[in-house]
């Protein structure tokens, strides 16, 4: 007996079939069967289940003829199921990988019914959406799809439960199952993608089927007329079921105009039969609503629906002004002188204190303590400040005031587009990497990315603010130079945040360790995989879980992914994969670990100055480097080995090839030509050069590269 | 004694340089040197050339111990030439791959009695933004003919941008006439006139060669500044070489003219000439035109010289109102027009649907074309009473249509008559957003090809491909569609999933291909004389498709030449790129050369791609839908599949063409050789792969599509099932081949 069977309904969507097939069978968790319901076996989706059927033997088709509608189709497949719990799936919708494996570690013995989260997809028009789930899992009844929650078996046969037929079935059957779960439990994960219908669900169509919303309703009423129920969940449940009907009865399409009266008169009568005793209706508008149904006041119904209509359109046509007014506001500041001693700084469009500009403005609390220094944050990176640090959440009044006022603006990448440069102001940009992939206007051949990056004009704008632009080597000069045509200073002063590398102490590696949950004794590895620009979401490239198992106990591996995708736990089962991803600073995260792994991140340029292993994991390096475009062939010149594929990897490992001597003298080189103003006193120039205005001689020279001291691995100090 | 000295003069131009050297460096065509002339650049320029000359021997570098200025440093490197010819490469342009190959064969093809003193090619602009723009002039190259010829027979040669890079020149005859750059901005001009206007044996090559960099220009970069007097000096270097040269005197009215645009194209330029110095400009300007001014009548352009600053100014002014006007006056027409032409709709769709009428159209209205030209045919043939009206885009390709064909322009009032009143809808792309839909009309959507890459919604997740490319409008415009025609199984899945739409998919097989499943061995021997390929040649077809991670999707996959020299003696490789490279620069990075030297038969301005696959032999693609219903003709297909994995990345694949392919798969050019060097692309292997991938692509061609549309759709026969039952796959096509 399977541990799922997961139920698939295909009429009409035999062209995404194969997707929601294909996202169930490459499911990590293999214990379920499939079922499709087909209309028959030549049919279009018939030919497409049969397909799957012969190549894996969890596939077991069924045919439902299309005339019995959507809930034959259901009821086909659960007569077919023998799993232990049972699964709804539109045959257009795409379970999340991994979602099985959630569903059976959540699911108790005795779990009559658990919800899951899910993410409403649109096709093209909109945003996705996630519906919270936020209600007494005993009573989201209604309220849920039938796909969006897992049915132990066992339970459906004992009480019986099939899909009521004609349209909405969905409404009478999440009303069925409510009145019959005692244990229902939430699962807040999202489990299943649902993709909007483009044109509208056909349910939502107008015309004279809207009257069996009313038929699911009563068929539900009557089922909890024959059974005791909980006064809690019977009122719930009836409150649930008119909010559907009323939605119906207001709609200004659905029900055709002259049968409106007839279809309220019916739920009028529907709900006086059936109003639980105790009943209160909800507060508000719907409350009212509720009233006049009670007494089968159309007339007045139609008339609240009248104005309801009118008024949501009026408010609609309000002007939002705080966008007027933080406009005019910023233009009032502008005319007042600019302030020669304040300083703003923003870094990752407001992600947080970090990067470049968080270096620099630590140093100039000590260098320059008389410029006063507001860091600029999203309104979510708030609560992770460090304590101390004056700051304005972007778009508020005060954000508009220090960005018209300061004399220095500082920033990692750009302030909005509506930031003037005003003349007397300083602008630096510190940039937030050393380029490997195409960047600026290189990236507009590159169509993949182009289509990302916007406008090449507003980006020069941008650029025509900077005047000072900072490099951590040669390169990044020569490439900021044609990524960036501008009439900037480079300051070849090296990159402020990679200071700590050379500052940062046994102690601090150690305690850095301990906050991340480093086990002590273990080599903690860094795997920082890039970006792909050319495809949208977050693939994962690498099983992290089965190459933990492959490398041995030895090693931890810290998940940093790219800040684009710092949501979601994947830390995984084994407790082996620590995920960092939302940690504030990479500089800490770079100096817990003993090595790194990553793809063409250039996080590698800045962990070379730890001058602790790199490997290059490089699976895609031909596709990378055909449709995103790079400086220069990492491949050529990394700064250690290069698996090619998971088993490579797996082994530079095993076999200790990560930290061997070929790896050093390919670390020499890379370091030699990338970490060539990185010596820890990059915040120190910047704030002399820039905030002090000290002239270009007076600023301390770059140390030698072999006079460097990096900060100790603590993997050294466990051998020691 | 090398063949070309490359002479790069080199300031401040430390992001590009690399670029640059490598272009030279990594061509094909080897027997070269390059002079690196360091013009004291203050950045890291000097370094990366002593770099490149420590790693290869062919580069020398010079470090001028002051600045000198563009022409200066080039007449630095020169006496350290030593090849046959002189080249000056500017130090952020870059060498297209190739270029040098062409240019010595070029050279070689006009060798007699001796090397010519000058060669002319073509370039390409790219844009910082990532723009490449062909050269406009570059028919001029073409026209000139393939012998050698002086300035005097071809004086528009002397129109193209006169610049000193878009040309190679012997160096004896530099040498022997003491030709030299002269100091300041502009020093292209005393150079090139001189060079030209002396030249006893000018060639051309109509190839792009170079690569122009046009970096960014405008706003704070802008180039503003006293320097561009530098103008009136250099024309005086030219009227003194004139002066020197009387057997030139013929030129002076030329270059009097010539003179004056310029200095007037310099002033009318917004960011060229500080605005409180364009009287000064213009007064010298003015003064040297008087100064040389000839017999000849002043032209009307440059009359304003004669007069004074403010007369200039006022004119400007006049122009430039004049423009305006001009320009609102069209709106109001355009806008009136429109009104019209609306009124005239909807004026036709008070009236009935006419029954019997259908419009046909195909590629956005480019001529009687495709499917719905098979659907049209077949229609006249077994629905004589219906009317079929084509739509095509303007005049130029309606002079091109067949007899007797039935023809509105697009947004024509009769346009709007026809399709306010028209049953029957038949496109292969989308009907303009204009069209309203009227109820009881039929829309039948044939689609152009066997889908493979990503299509419509699909492309949500793909940002390249969807790049400037308005998905929901296109969605918004399939919700027209009432018949989708499909060849196989796999379309129909895929369409249904492409198109998230209300739409019947009917059974059909592709019209189109009709004719290559009913095709006779002598069907292409019309289009082989038509394109000059002997009779027993055996003839590759080489069809690439575009490229969505590069801009303007072309990417030259292969060496043409190499491939057509490999494929040997009794082949013609007749190579046909998408029909939406056509004009672009594509072509002219080699193929329209290689076409003129008859290496290779570029037939991508042929109207009907199934006369190319019905004269072809055998078909080389790499993506190409083309190879769907090439694979109807049963004949041998070979991919060439070097970057699928970024093809595949980028714009997304319904399948692995590589696992599933029609025959046998290369994965790098080396591959592609010996397949046909060992006559591989026509074993036993190639044959089973092709018969599987018949099975499942060409499932519904059996060459009645076109009858099976007309029937059910237009004359109602099956109405009650519109979709066939399956129809046995493609049997006659088998036996007339078989029997071929």
């Amino acid at each position: 007996m399977p541990r799922f069977s997961v139920i698939v309904p295909t009429h009409g969507v035999a062209g995404r079939l194969a997707q929601a097939l294909d996202s169930v069978l490459t499911q990590s968790f293999g214990d379920f069967e499939l079922i499709p319901v087909c209309d028959a076996p030549d049919s279009p989706a018939g030919t497409v289940a049969a397909a799957y059927a012969a190549r894996d033997s969890r596939v077991a088709p069924v045919h439902s003829p299309p005339s019995g509608g959507l809930s034959a189709a259901r009821n086909t497949g659960m007569a077919a199921a023998s799993g232990t719990y049972l699964l709804f799936l539109d045959g257009d919708d795409d379970l999340v990988p991994g979602a099985l494996g959630a569903l059976d570690a959540e699911l108790r013995a005795d779990t009559d019914v658990l919800y899951f989260g899910h993410e409403r997809v649109h096709w093209w028009e909109g945003e996705s959406s996630r519906p919270p789930l936020d209600k007494d899992p005993e009573i989201i009844g209604v309220y849920a799809p039938a796909w969006s929650a897992a049915y132990r078996r066992a339970f459906l046969t004992e009480h019986r439960l099939t899909f009521p037929g004609g349209h909405f079935t969905d409404a009478g059957w999440g009303g069925l199952v409510t009145l019959a779960t005692e244990r229902a439990a939430v699962l807040h994960t999202v489990c299943v993608r649902h993709h909007l219908r483009r044109q509208g669900r056909r349910l939502n169509a107008p015309g004279e089927h809207q009257f069996e919303v009313l038929d699911q309703v009563e068929s539900v009423l009557t089922r909890a007329a024959e059974q005791t129920v909980s006064a809690a969940k019977s009122h719930a449940l009836f409150g649930q079921l008119f909010a559907l009907v009323l939605k119906t009865a207001a709609h200004p399409t659905r029900v055709p105009a002259r049968r409106r009266r007839a279809f309220f008169r019916r739920a009028g009568r529907l709900y006086r039969r059936h109003r639980p005793a105790g009943f209160r209706p909800p507060p508000g508008s719907l409350g009212v609503q509720h009233r006049l149904l009670a007494i089968g006041a159309y007339s007045a119904f139609r008339a609240l629906r009248g104005t309801n209509q009118t008024a949501a359109k009026a408010a609609q046509r309000v002007p939002r002004p705080r966008m007027l007014r933080t406009r005019a506001l910023y233009a009032t500041h502008l005319r007042r002188p600019l302030d020669e001693n304040l300083a703003v700084y923003c870094a990752y469009w407001g992600r947080g204190y970090a990067c470049n500009p968080a270096a620099i403005h630590a140093k100039a609390r000590d260098l320059a303590p008389h410029i006063r220094s507001v860091f600029l944050v999203e309104p979510e990176a708030v609560a992770a400040l460090p304590k101390g640090i004056d700051h304005a959440v972007i778009g508020s009044r005060r954000s508009w005031e220090v960005l018209a006022r300061a004399k220095y603006l500082i920033n990692n990448a750009n302030f909005a587009d509506d930031v003037v440069k005003r003349p007397g102001s300083v602008h630096v940009q510190t940039q937030h990497g050393t380029p490997l992939k195409k960047m600026g206007v290189d990236q507009s051949t590159y169509p993949v990315v182009a289509a990302a990056t916007g406008s090449f004009s507003k980006l020069l704008t941008r650029v025509d603010r900077w005047d000072y632009n900072l490099s951590s080597n040669r390169h990044s000069t020569r490439m900021w130079e044609r990524a960036f045509p501008g009439t900037y200073e480079a300051l070849e002063y090296g990159y402020p945040r990679n200071d700590v590398y050379y500052t940062a102490t046994a102690d601090d590696v150690a305690r850095v360790r301990a906050r991340l949950g480093v086990p002590e004794g273990r080599t903690a590895l860094l795997y920082a995989p890039t970006h792909r620009d050319y495809s949208t979401g977050f693939e994962a490239r690498l099983d992290l879980e089965a190459f933990c198992e492959e490398i041995g106990e030895d090693f931890v591996v810290l998940l940093r992914a790219h800040y684009f995708y710092d949501e979601g736990d994947r830390r995984g089962s084994s407790g082996r994969i620590i995920d960092v991803t939302g940690h504030r600073s990479s500089e800490d995260v770079c100096l817990a670990a003993d090595a790194l792994i990553t793809d063409y991140s250039s996080i590698m340029f800045d962990y070379a100055n730890l001058d602790r292993p790199i490997v290059v994991y490089a699976d895609d390096w031909e596709i990378y480097r055909e449709t995103r475009g790079v400086y220069f062939d990492v491949m050529e010149a990394p700064p250690g080995p290069v698996a090619r594929t998971p088993q490579d990897l797996a082994r530079v490992f095993t076999e200790g090839s990560y930290a061997d001597p070929t790896s050093t003298a390919l670390r020499a080189r890379f370091r030699e030509r990338f970490c060539q103003f990185d010596d820890g006193r990059a915040a120190e120039r910047v704030v002399r050069r820039v905030l002090l205005g000290e002239p270009p001689e007076a600023i301390p020279p770059v140390v030698p590269l072999a006079e460097r001291l990096p900060a100790p691995a603590a993997s050294t100090l466990v051998r020691s | 004694m090398p063949r070309f000295s490359i002479i790069v003069p080199v300031f401040k131009v430390q992001g590009f340089l690399a670029e640059c050297l490598d272009s030279v460096l990594e061509q094909s065509y080897t027997d070269l040197e390059l002079i690196a002339v360091d013009d004291c650049s203050p950045d890291g320029c000097g370094a990366i050339l002593d770099e490149y000359a420590a790693r290869d021997p062919r580069v020398r570098v010079l470090h001028l111990p002051e600045n000198v200025g563009l022409g200066r440093a080039r007449n630095a490197g020169m006496p350290y030439a030593t090849g046959d010819f002189l080249f000056f490469l500017d130090s952020d342009d870059t060498l297209t791959p190739g270029a040098l190959r062409a240019i010595a064969d070029r050279l070689d093809e006009t060798a007699d009695p001796e090397d010519p003193d000058v060669l002319v090619f073509d370039y390409a602009r790219t844009y910082w933004w990532g723009g490449t723009r062909r050269n406009v002039l570059a028919r001029v190259l073409l026209e000139a003919g393939d012998g050698t010829f002086r300035a005097a027979e071809h004086p528009e040669i002397l129109e193209l941008l006169m610049v000193v890079w878009n040309k190679v020149y012997r160096r004896e005859f530099v040498e022997r006439e003491g030709f030299a750059f002269p100091p300041g901005y502009y020093e292209d001009t005393p150079w090139t006139f001189p060079v030209m206007l002396s030249a006893e044996r000018i060639a051309t090559l109509d190839r792009i060669c170079l690569a122009y960099r046009q970096r960014r220009q405008g706003n704070i970069l802008s180039t503003t500044s006293r320097k561009h007097f530098d103008i009136h000096d250099q024309y005086e270097r030219v009227f003194a070489f004139l002066d020197s040269r009387p057997q030139l005197a013929s030129w002076r009215p030329y270059l009097h003219r010539k003179m004056g645009e310029h200095c007037l194209d310099i002033l009318s330029k917004p960011d060229r000439l500080p605005e409180s110095d364009k009287g000064e400009f213009f007064r010298l300007t003015a003064a040297l035109f008087r100064k040389h001014r000839t017999a000849e009548p002043v032209p009307r352009e440059l009359r304003v010289l004669e007069g004074g600053f403010t007369r200039y100014r006022a004119q400007q002014q006049a122009d430039r109102l004049g423009k305006e006007l001009g320009r609102r006056g069209q709106q109001v027409r355009k806008a009136a027009a429109t009104r019209v032409k609306r009124g005239w709709s909807a004026v036709h769709e008070h009236r009935s649907p006419d029954p019997n009428l259908a419009v046909y159209s195909a590629f956005s209205h480019r001529g009687v074309l495709g499917d719905p030209a098979a659907v049209y045919h077949k229609a006249r043939e077994i629905a004589p009473h219906i009317r079929g009206v084509w739509v095509v885009r303007g005049e130029e390709e309606a002079a091109l249509l067949p007899d007797g064909v039935e023809h509105v322009l697009l947004d024509s009032l009769r346009y709007r008559q026809v399709t306010a009143r028209a049953t029957y809808f038949v496109n292969n792309v989308n009907w303009p957003g204009t069209l309203v839909k009227r109820p009881g009309s039929v829309h039948v959507h044939t689609h152009q090809g066997t889908p493979l890459k990503y299509m419509a919604a699909d492309l949500l997740n793909k940002p390249g491909a969807r790049h400037g490319f308005d998905v929901p409008q296109m969605l918004r415009r399939a919700d027209r569609w009432d018949y989708s025609l499909v060849a196989n199984r796999h379309s129909e899945l895929v369409w249904d999933r492409a198109y998230p739409c209300h739409f019947t998919s009917l059974r059909s097989g592709s019209p189109r291909n009709d004719v290559l499943v009913r095709a006779r061995p002598k069907d292409g021997s019309a289009v082989r004389a038509r394109l000059g390929i002997p009779a027993d040649h055996r003839v590759v077809l080489y069809a690439p498709t575009r490229r969505d991670y590069a801009r303007g999707g072309h990417i030259d996959r292969i060496d043409l030449a190499r491939f057509a020299d490999d494929l040997g003696e009794g082949h013609t490789l007749v190579v046909r790129l998408h029909p939406s490279l056509a004009d672009g620069p594509a072509r002219g990075m080699g193929l329209s050369e290689l076409h003129r030297r008859k290496v290779v038969v570029d037939a991508t301005d042929e109207p009907h791609v199934e006369d190319l696959m019905l004269a072809s032999d055998v078909l080389v693609t790499d993506y190409s839908a083309l190879m769907f219903d090439y694979a109807n003709l049963d004949r041998p297909i070979v991919l060439h599949t070097d970057d699928w994995g970024a093809y595949a990345a980028s714009r997304g694949a319904y399948f692995d063409i590589t696992a599933d392919a029609p025959g046998h798969v290369a994965g790098s050019y080396r591959e592609l050789a010996w397949l046909f060097a060992s006559g591989a692309w026509r074993d036993e292997d190639a044959a089973r792969l092709r018969a599987g991938f018949r099975a499942r692509f060409c499932e519904f061609d059996d060459g009645r599509a076109a009858e099976r549309v007309v029937r059910t759709l237009m004359l109602g026969e099956k109405a009650e099932e519109p979709a066939p039952a399956v129809p046995v796959p493609a049997q006659a096509g088998h036996d007339v081949l078989a029997s071929s």
